[in-house]
């Protein structure tokens, strides 16, 4: 079993980065849109993820429900 | 009034550090409180509504860390369940619209995406009340669901816990 971030729904707020409490989702790209907006390509780094489920704990934990158990 | 034992406790007016800072800005606050101003208290601020809201955009879509309550308040006592009011609060990444025209009570789970929120026609000033189920504001805008041209026009609020370096 593994969680990963399903790239199609992903909005890229980087939210998840600030609260899995392992660390274990790392920014892979960072893109700064003319009008100042911060897009965030994120993704489960597997050697840190503890695959303990924080992320999936409650309903809306990733605001745009893209982080899937695989 | 004499500043008594207990006058920490009641709120009237925001220190003038608040008035600089997130929703303290917004000149329909009528106070608020957080950890910072009361040990061991929650986020709770309450705002009046008049007929001035109507020409703000409104606040943008975000989310918070912790679980959220709303509430819009009639203030006619012959018909509390009247908002006299009619304001917009959109749910979900979707943004579904839901049009409020009575008293409301709005539960926002924590992470789930809410507004935009807008008021749209005020026959009588309301109360607006928002409880945090923490103990500081926490916000982290949803810029990327609103049109770019829109982005300017509305309220956006990104918390320092809630930023990435």
């Amino acid at each position: 079993m593994a969680y990963r971030i399903n790239e199609k729904e992903c909005l890229k707020c980087g939210l998840c980065v600030t609260e899995c409490p392992e660390g274990a989702i790392v920014v892979d790209d960072k893109v700064t849109e003319p009008d100042g907006l911060v897009l965030f390509t994120t993704r489960i780094d597997q050697d840190k993820c503890t695959e303990f489920g924080t992320c999936q704990s409650h309903e809306w934990w990733c605001p745009a429900k893209a982080i899937e158990k695989v | 009034m004499a500043e008594m034992k207990y006058s920490r406790y009641f709120l009237h007016e925001l220190p003038k550090e608040q008035r600089e800072k997130g929703f303290g800005r917004m000149p329909t606050m009528v106070a608020f409180t957080d950890a910072d101003i009361i040990e061991g208290s929650q986020y709770f601020s309450v705002m009046i509504m008049g007929f001035e809201a109507t020409r703000h955009a409104g606040h943008g879509p975000h989310v918070h860390k912790d679980p959220e309550l709303l509430i819009a308040l009639g203030t006619d006592t012959d018909n509390p369940r009247d908002l006299g009011a009619e304001m917009e609060m959109c749910m979900g990444p979707e943004m579904e619209s839901h049009i409020i025209t009575e008293s409301t009570m709005i539960y926002i789970p924590a992470h789930f995406v809410h507004c935009p929120f807008r008021i749209l026609s005020v026959k009588r000033p309301f109360l607006f009340i928002q409880c945090q189920y923490a103990p500081r504001l926490t916000e982290k805008s949803m810029k990327m669901l609103v049109a770019e041209e829109l982005r300017d026009k509305m309220v956006f609020i990104d918390t320092d816990d809630t930023r990435i370096d």
